[in-house]
């Protein structure tokens, strides 16, 4: 159905002929299949929504897109980029922030914040178990093989004492929303990113709407930097003044200004394994006076990359002797190595059951359903229903090596079901999703795109998530795939209270 | 401070006085191409890229520039190898580029300010293009090169903190300013200069250290190679001056490595040592009425290149014992 949800043409939502005949929304595609963040039905915004449509309609169409030129300008001029893989013209590109904010109240947002902390609480019992006693596995509840022929199982972390249990500190969960509700698509266990962009977007975001934000009073996320470096240094084996640092694979690294700002965030030693050396059994840093012990490491580098004597023997990124420093204790690292086992795409399909399992409570949020390959009767679903379901490489992350069945050729699906067949185990199938769709000022005009959220928990001696998180947003008109590497932007996710539009 | 964040910050601060230096002499040489006479234009190409430590016979084969019809045509090519040209490596482009790569490279150490600063500079001179700016006024670009780096600076001065960071950082600048004004001095002056030249380059080089209105003050208006020298070299408040540069050293120096006095210190305190005591020689030497000489140049020129190698030796790339 098309049509002006504001009400241009039913004007029962507003009940105001300003706004609600503004030409903004012209364009805006309601569709009963998708949950829409700002309208609840064509004329009807949702009671939150109100302040900020106002706001948007009352700018005149060529002052909105001098505010989005603003943000943009900013964003160029700080610097806020990432980097795209194999594109030699311009490595760096800055990170697209639309202007419209997306909104999300606060019951709402309470019921993710439950689910998440759920989760990572069950999802670092697990690792503990795996890599310790194995309960989970002996009781038949996770196959064993799945487990320990996961490509991010580390059998080095055998054994290895963990300060805190905190296997995951740091958890980037993916959040979509559909009619059925919020469910989580994938958790983010390694080394989760967007944290510093859900930073910038706030700061551009807030300077561009100063009154509206203010009415709205949004929960603050600007404490991350703060409270991950709590849970940093809760984690040193070494006394109550750590030294911290966070270890970068580099300028050319597509997160580096995110490794630079959260750096900078927390006042700590922003290293490359080159500033980093072993002596006996410590890690110390290269400074102008001399080495100096690192108790802490943030490292923001893969398994395979941070020790060439653990782990990638041709790894030039990580530092040798890194791991044997780790193993006898001497240092703390968030995340753990050997984490991508929970958040592997297989593994993921167990997480209710891991849930129920340690916790003994039913999972907060839902899980998407989910095939796997490795198992028959999950591979010839798959293969029948290639053209409606999305498969993904379990190891796989950035939406890399995956098939959107609706969107692809019939050439495209034979070929993908080749490599299917070649190694069904890597593989699993989803259906495709309504993922909810929220407004995006695109062209001067404010048009419909699909979202996700990424909120941040971190883990320590207790579990805390920022409320918001990074909004990602599927840019190009129709697509699902949200990622920054694949034409995705972001938005400005508010988490507003319930009290204050109750009755509008 | 990490040692590669030290080297970062002062090859960050070396590309960008290059930068300005080059903006400054460019931008003096192409306000002199609508009234130059060809000779003394091809004389001040010569100049310009022998203060810049390069070989000007490589761009500017003698005899050739000296022909009204091809004076702007090839003012223009000289102008874009020094401003745009990426494979030039000492173009203004390629230097500024390198400030910003040192400067990401230490992004957490700056801050979002003095980052933002530097990459807006950066991003100005990336969308520029010299055939937008030629017909008009381009020596207008020069000074907002010059002046954006300036302003760099100003907000480096002012917001932070004149630690180590900020010390690595002068070193930088003043290490990389010595140079290419003992470069500049060694073009121009003495007996063995290739490139001798009459009174009006005086005035030129004067500008591009920002020295001629002291110079004024000073001396009048007549140009004398002795008291050019006295200035540049000598004069301990003047900016360009490679005095003023030595002072600059051993304060930052002073708070990088603040070991007292009589203990054993690191290489490149006796290299400042040895500078104060060549300077010191010429004060004695001008007490006593003898003129002053460009041929103490040379050492000095040598001790700030031995001070750079031993700054990175001491404390950057030093063997590891823990």
């Amino acid at each position: 159905m098309h049509a002006d949800p504001t009400g241009a043409t039913n004007d029962a939502g507003l009940g105001q002929p300003g706004p609600a005949s503004s030409p903004l929304f012209g364009g805006y595609e309601f569709e009963e299949r998708y949950h829409d963040e700002m309208f609840a039905a064509p004329g009807q915004p949702r009671p939150q929504c109100h302040a900020l449509i106002g706001a948007l309609t009352e700018l005149p169409a060529d002052e909105l897109g001098s505010l989005q030129q603003r943000v943009n300008r900013a964003l160029l001029h700080e610097g806020i980029t990432f980097t795209v893989y194999g594109d030699e013209e311009s490595i760096e590109r800055v990170f697209p922030v639309d202007c419209v904010p997306r909104l999300l109240l606060a019951s709402e947002w309470e019921h993710i914040e439950r689910g998440l902390v759920q989760r990572v609480r069950a999802l670092n019992l697990f690792l503990a178990d795996v890599y310790g006693r194995a309960s989970i596995l002996r009781d038949g509840v996770v196959p064993e093989d799945l487990v320990r022929g996961c490509p991010n199982y580390r059998p080095e972390m055998e054994g290895v004492k963990v300060p805190l249990d905190a296997y995951v500190s740091v958890c980037g969960s993916d959040i979509v929303r559909t009619h059925d509700g919020f469910m989580v698509l994938e958790d983010n266990l390694r080394v989760p990113s967007g944290v510093s962009y859900m930073l910038a977007c706030r700061q551009a975001i807030r300077r561009a709407w100063p009154r509206v934000f203010r009415g709205y009073r949004v929960r603050p996320v600007e404490q991350y930097g703060a409270e991950l470096l709590r849970v940093l240094q809760s984690l040193s084996p070494n006394g109550e003044s750590p030294s911290i640092a966070l270890l970068t694979p580099g300028i050319f690294n597509s997160a580096y200004y995110e490794h630079a700002f959260l750096a900078s965030e927390m006042g700590i030693e922003l290293v490359r394994g080159d500033d980093l050396t072993v002596e006996g059994d410590r890690l110390y840093m290269r400074t102008t006076r001399g080495l100096r012990p690192v108790d802490v490491l943030y490292r923001r580098l893969d398994d395979d990359f941070i020790d060439p004597e653990a782990f990638r023997r041709d790894s030039v990124l990580g530092v040798p002797g890194l791991f044997e420093v780790y193993r006898k204790g001497n240092l703390a690292m968030a995340n753990a190595p050997g984490t991508g086992v929970a958040d592997d795409k297989a593994v993921y399909a167990y997480v209710p059951r891991i849930i129920r399992y340690y916790l003994d409570e039913e999972p907060v949020l839902l899980n998407v359903e989910t095939h796997l390959c490795r198992e028959p009767e999950g591979l010839a679903y798959t293969l029948e229903n290639l053209d409606e379901v999305v498969v993904k490489a379990v190891g796989e992350s950035g939406g890399y090596d995956m098939l959107v069945g609706v969107h692809a050729s019939r050439a495209e699906r034979k070929a993908f079901a080749e490599r299917i067949r070649a190694n069904p185990a890597n593989y699993i199938a989803q259906p495709t999703l309504d993922l909810s769709r929220a407004p995006c000022l695109v062209d001067g005009r404010v048009e419909s795109r699909h979202v996700d959220l990424r909120p941040f928990v971190l883990h320590g001696a207790e579990t805390r998530v920022v409320p918001g998180g990074l909004c990602r947003v599927a840019l190009r008109k129709g697509s699902l795939v949200v990622n920054s590497s694949q034409g995705g932007g972001a938005k400005d996710a508010w988490i507003v209270e319930d009290r204050e539009w109750a009755g509008r | 401070m990490l040692a590669r964040v030290a080297d970062s910050l002062y090859w960050m601060n070396r590309y960008l006085e290059r930068t300005e230096f080059s903006a400054r002499l460019v931008s003096l040489q192409v306000q002199r191409l609508p009234v130059g006479s060809a000779a003394e234009i091809a004389k001040g190409w010569q100049l310009l890229f022998a203060g810049l430590g390069a070989d000007p016979s490589e761009f500017v084969p003698p005899g050739s520039l000296e022909d009204d019809d091809y004076l702007f045509a090839d003012g223009y090519t000289l102008t874009d190898l020094l401003t745009f040209e990426t494979g030039n490596p000492a173009s203004m482009l390629n230097c500024m580029t390198a400030a910003r790569e040192n400067a990401r490279e230490v992004r957490s150490s700056i801050g979002p300010r003095i980052w933002s600063s530097l990459n807006r500079e950066y991003l100005a001179l990336r969308r520029t293009r010299l055939v937008d700016v030629w017909k008009r006024e381009p020596e207008l670009l020069y000074r907002d090169i010059a002046e954006g780096i300036e302003r760099f600076h100003g907000v480096c001065d002012t917001s932070m903190r004149h630690g180590e960071e900020w010390c690595f950082m002068q070193l930088g600048k003043y290490v990389e300013r010595a140079q290419l004004v003992g470069s500049l001095l060694a073009a121009h002056c003495g007996e063995g200069s290739a490139y001798a030249h009459g009174d009006a380059e005086w005035p030129v080089l004067l500008r591009s250290c920002n020295a001629f209105e002291a110079y004024g003050h000073e001396y009048g208006g007549a140009f004398e190679e002795g008291n050019v020298l006295q200035l540049l070299v000598h004069e301990p408040e003047l900016p360009f001056s490679l005095r003023f540069c030595l002072e600059r050293l051993h304060s930052g120096l002073s708070v990088i490595d603040p070991a007292p006095p009589g203990e054993s210190r690191p290489p490149p305190f006796a290299i400042l040592h040895r500078l104060d005591d060549l300077f010191d020689r010429y004060a004695e030497s001008s007490a006593d009425n003898e003129p002053p000489d460009s041929r103490s140049l040379g050492p000095i020129r040598l001790q700030f290149r031995e001070f750079h190698d031993a700054l990175e030796r001491s404390y950057v790339y030093y063997p590891v014992n823990a």
